[in-house]
């Protein structure tokens, strides 16, 4: 379990080698805008490695966890469907299909060979089938939001919500499973930038936030389904963290429906549907601080010897 | 004729028996147990146990190497007196329990030994299976409460980062464990 200084380096180095891979890949780009979308992707990646490398955290080959088949598989595989639609290589009906496809076998791969799949009840699959639509619609819609409106904060907030879901996850008493979002969600902050903040937005490109937001909601979604299923983390806390980013989507989506009215303004604004999606976020982590001070605290804390048994 | 086949049917009865000399046991759970002890930075030892533990034993008395040996322990009966630390020794960073829902022994090879048996086998634990060479000291059959029965005790060194526990969860508690092992058998 590295210490604070190797989980501050691991953000630091996710996020830096992913801004910086980011900033190249938009000034290299700025005559190709279909490459624009993919590069930011490509500086995603390498800098969740980077960070994942500067914790340690290195998966094990085969995956022997589920965490490392989120790794290993569930991620890469997102990641790599949206720099297809990054790139435009696919149209929107075969990437629908391999979007729904990947959903469906997501849980099923994050839980192989444990006793989720092993003693299946019936209960389980439903869960699962349920898990895997909610997946499915998240990832589709959050995915063509983003790429009709160019939203910015979408993809700001997932990787914020990331963070929380790894600290949630370590106060329920999973350290590596929580530890490993830190440099995750840092690479997704650090190509966010890069992608909403300067050259990607200039090009015109929506892709590659596109790509951001809806492969940083396979993330969330992979890392609350692996702390609800091996660690502790309840299923409302997982619930709510998924619904963060998919308010603010949800939110802008909306509010863009309505005759343009104050409301409609005020529910579009940052500031609204920042606060939309702090409140679950903040419920979540201070659930978790609670839960946390009254049982895996104590073991950290000897209690002093009472009066009582002094002399 | 009748004469003949009454012999025949003595030969293989007689047969029979010599081919199938093994006992059988099924594991006693009221009257075992399977403790571990693990170093608490490095100056004291944090004990533990598996409330639930299942096994076979197959005992050869005229031919010990074929006996064998089976025990299946449920990583999610651990208990160390501390409902918080079970829960946290549950989870993936320590025995992974819904990935890897039980440690298990089987053995591949016996040998009568003083006082017991050198009992070789695999060693499944957090998903991996290495193999281990333990001694079984006991063995001898007694009857009691309307069953036959014999014990064995043993112990097993070994270190978590063999079994691919996470690295970075040993620290405070050492990398070297060890489980103790007492277990009665019964048959009818």
């Amino acid at each position: 379990m590295p210490d604070g200084v190797g989980l501050v380096r691991a953000a630091a180095c996710g996020f830096g080698v992913a801004f910086a891979l980011g900033t190249v890949g938009a000034a290299v780009s700025r005559r190709e805008p279909a490459l624009a979308g993919v590069a930011v992707l490509v500086a995603c990646v390498w800098g969740g490695i980077a960070g994942l490398l500067a914790l340690p955290a290195i998966p094990s080959l085969p995956p022997a966890s589920g965490l490392d088949r989120f790794l290993l598989i569930l991620l890469p595989v997102a990641l790599a469907i949206e720099a297809e639609a990054a790139a435009g290589w696919l149209d929107g009906f075969w990437l629908s299909v391999e979007r729904a496809l990947v959903a469906m076998v997501a849980m099923p791969v994050l839980l192989h060979g444990s006793v989720w799949l092993t003693g299946g009840s019936q209960r389980v699959w439903v869960g699962m089938f349920a898990a895997a639509f909610v997946l499915w619609g998240a990832w589709e819609g959050t995915a063509g939001h983003v790429r009709a409106t160019g939203d910015r904060l979408v993809a700001a907030v997932t990787a914020v919500a990331l963070l929380a879901a790894g600290l949630a996850i370590m106060l329920a008493g999973w350290l590596k499973g929580g530890v490993v979002a830190i440099p995750l969600a840092a690479a997704f902050g650090g190509a966010t930038l890069v992608a909403g903040g300067t050259g990607f937005a200039r090009l015109g490109t929506k892709a590659g936030l596109a790509g951001l937001s809806s492969a940083g909601i396979v993330a969330l979604f992979g890392l609350v389904v692996i702390g609800r299923c091996f660690g502790r983390l309840g299923t409302a806390s997982a619930a709510l963290l998924l619904a963060a980013p998919l308010l603010v989507a949800i939110a802008d989506g909306l509010a863009r429906s309505l005759p343009d009215t104050v409301g409609a303004r005020l529910v579009r604004s940052t500031r609204y549907r920042l606060l939309l999606a702090a409140v679950p976020l903040v419920i979540v982590l201070v659930a978790a601080k609670a839960e946390f001070d009254s049982t895996l605290g104590r073991l950290l804390v000897t209690p002093a010897p009472s009066a009582a048994a002094e002399p | 004729m009748r004469r003949v086949t009454v012999l025949f049917a003595l030969v293989a009865t007689l047969a029979a028996g010599s081919i199938r000399a093994a006992d059988d046991y099924a594991y006693d759970l009221v009257h075992s147990s399977v403790s571990f002890k693990a170093r608490f930075l490095e100056i004291s030892w944090i004990h533990g146990r598996f409330n639930d533990v299942a096994g076979k034993f197959s005992l050869d008395r005229q031919d010990p190497t074929k006996s064998t040996f089976e025990l299946s322990i449920k990583a999610d009966s651990v208990d160390t007196a501390n409902a918080a630390r079970d829960e946290h020794l549950r989870q993936p960073d320590y025995f992974d329990t819904k990935q890897f829902p039980t440690i298990d022994f089987k053995s591949t090879k016996v040998k009568a030994i003083p006082d017991g048996y050198e009992v070789s086998g695999d060693f499944t634990m957090h998903g991996v299976t290495k193999p281990v060479t333990i001694k079984l000291l006991g063995g001898k059959e007694i009857e009691a409460m309307g069953k036959k029965r014999v014990g064995f005790a043993t112990e097993l060194k070994l270190k978590r980062s063999d079994f691919n526990f996470d690295k970075g969860q040993i620290g405070a508690i050492g990398d070297e464990a060890i489980i103790i092992i007492d277990c009665a058998g019964q048959r009818d």
